[in-house]
């Protein structure tokens, strides 16, 4: 289910950990976020402490996507353990990503696509 | 053959209808009807014995799967018992069923020709409505064919695995470099690989592959870029460009099919070059944890640099790291995450035990050090065997 914040940014708050069991579910969630007509995006990650390879594939995937249609997706909320597997991945040398919703917030609103 | 007994009998037997005066006699009636059809036409064979276990019906597909027919009816199921399990085996079986009105499992029995079949087999207990046992009632399902197809399946599992496992670089022992690696893979097929190759007279390049998920198609690809991998590393030698051509391959991999319904694969790697002459080594990582670099005082340089999995992007920048090691003292271990990783635990916290492990465990030889460290990994994160893939490569230096 999508949210909207400060009428602006899309956001999809995604509940559980990424896993074999739900990953067909969040690539659809995924999806349905990129496919929204706004271009600022957010993932919420709040109450996730564990995602998969094809879950780190997706979120790879769908922020270049989003990119490609001038659109803007940033991953916040960023529990400590799957901060520490974005670090061995390296994702933060190609998307954004916050600790809190607030920050990135701040960031799209400032620096996202008009 | 012998038609089988007709639960209408059984029904007529046990008066549960007799004359039919109401609409609910006659809805009973209706259901008993349709009972009766769906036992007398259902694939799976069933059989229903008194409390005594004598059996009392059985329906046309028990026949087929055992070529018993009526013949059967008042023995008991000891007279298609194969052999194969002992007492104790039956003895849980009924235990089971009393203590939760059911049994399910897979027994050897035995058809009317002697032939042993593997059986699909679940035991219900049938009470009345005061709570008394009346009657168990067994389905089967015949499963022999099933099992073999699965037996040949894992043969071929096992003999891939070998064929994987002979794809590994053997050992390389000189007086500039001792290089060992140890692979167990988490199940019969997997998706790690490492390999090193002499590039010339005093360079080594060294790699490590991860790739991301199980099983053959992990394993396909993990095999498809081993065969790229001699030509890359002997043309382009330094890590940023070995590393660039891997992702090509990689990224192209499935994509340049559009019809392709196959997901993406994305690999995680080390790679290092290492100079014997020089005493240097050049690295850089995809997405992979980080490599260790020991000192005979017991320190250890984190290698982190580099990018993210190969296969994700379809153009990488490379970050680079160099650094003077001094020989003879000094030894490089490259490892899997499935060593690294264990449910609720930090994968920093668990990297650190590895390599206190690998530190204490310095001075025996290669095979023992990585032996006893990733042993000491299992003990440290309490789990009996890891989820994933294990693989280290220790070069000494």
């Amino acid at each position: 289910m999508l949210r909207k914040v400060n009428d602006a940014i899309q956001v999809l708050d995604w509940k559980e950990n990424i896993t074999l069991k739900n990953i067909e579910l969040f690539r659809q969630e995924v999806n349905n976020l990129l496919a929204q007509e706004d271009n600022k995006l957010m993932l919420n990650l709040a109450e996730t402490s564990y995602i998969n390879s094809a879950g780190l594939g997706i979120i790879a995937e769908s922020v270049i996507q989003a990119r490609q249609n001038n659109k803007e997706l940033v991953i916040a909320s960023i529990q400590q353990s799957i901060k520490e597997i974005f670090v061995i991945v390296k994702f933060s040398s190609f998307m954004k990503l916050f600790d809190t919703e607030e920050e990135a917030i701040e960031f799209l609103m400032v620096n996202g696509h008009a | 053959m012998v038609m089988p007994k007709n639960l209408e009998d059984f029904f007529l037997e046990h008066k549960f209808f007799s004359s039919i005066t109401n609409e609910s006699d006659r809805n009973i009636a209706g259901r008993l009807l349709v009972a009766d059809k769906l036992f007398q036409n259902m694939l799976e064979g069933v059989f229903i014995t008194d409390t005594t276990g004598v059996i009392k019906f059985i329906n046309p597909a028990f026949s087929r799967i055992t070529d018993y027919g009526e013949e059967i009816i008042g023995q008991t199921p000891r007279t298609f018992q194969s052999g194969k399990h002992d007492a104790t085996f039956y003895q849980s079986m009924w235990q089971s069923v009393e203590q939760n009105g059911k049994w399910e499992g897979e027994i050897w029995n035995k058809k009317r020709n002697g032939e042993l079949f593997l059986q699909q087999t679940t035991i219900t207990i049938i009470k009345n409505e005061s709570g008394q046992a009346l009657y168990y009632a067994a389905v089967i399902t015949d499963i022999t064919e099933r099992r073999k197809a699965e037996e040949r399946l894992k043969d071929d599992l096992l003999l891939a695995k070998e064929v994987q496992k002979s794809a590994l670089s053997q050992p390389i022992h000189n007086e500039s470099i001792h290089i060992a690696g140890m692979y167990r893979p988490s199940e019969l097929l997997g998706g790690d690989m490492y390999a090193w190759y002499q590039i010339d007279s005093h360079r080594y390049g060294i790699i490590m592959i991860d790739v991301m998920g199980h099983g053959v198609a992990s394993a396909l690809v993990c095999m498809s870029v081993r065969s790229l991998l001699r030509g890359i590393i002997n043309t382009f030698i330094e890590p940023e460009r070995v590393l660039e051509e891997l992702n090509k391959h990689v990224y192209s991999l499935f994509r340049e099919k559009e019809s392709s319904q196959t997901k993406n694969y994305y690999l995680t790697c080390a790679y290092v070059v290492v100079d014997t002459n020089e005493h240097r080594i050049r690295y850089a990582l995809a997405g992979h944890p980080p490599v260790f670099l020991i000192s005979t005082d017991g320190d250890v340089n984190l290698l982190e640099e580099g990018t993210v999995p190969l296969g994700m992007l379809k153009n990488i920048v490379v970050k680079t790291g160099d650094h003077q090691y001094t020989p003879q003292h000094a030894w490089m271990v490259l490892y899997t995450d499935g060593l690294i990783e264990s449910e609720g635990k930090s994968l920093r916290g668990n990297m650190g035990l590895l390599k206190n492990a690998l530190v204490k465990n310095r001075s025996m030889n290669l095979d023992e050090m990585m032996h006893h460290s990733i042993a000491n990994q299992l003990t440290e994160l309490s789990i009996s065997t890891f989820q994933d893939d294990v693989t280290m490569v220790v070069a000494k230096l």
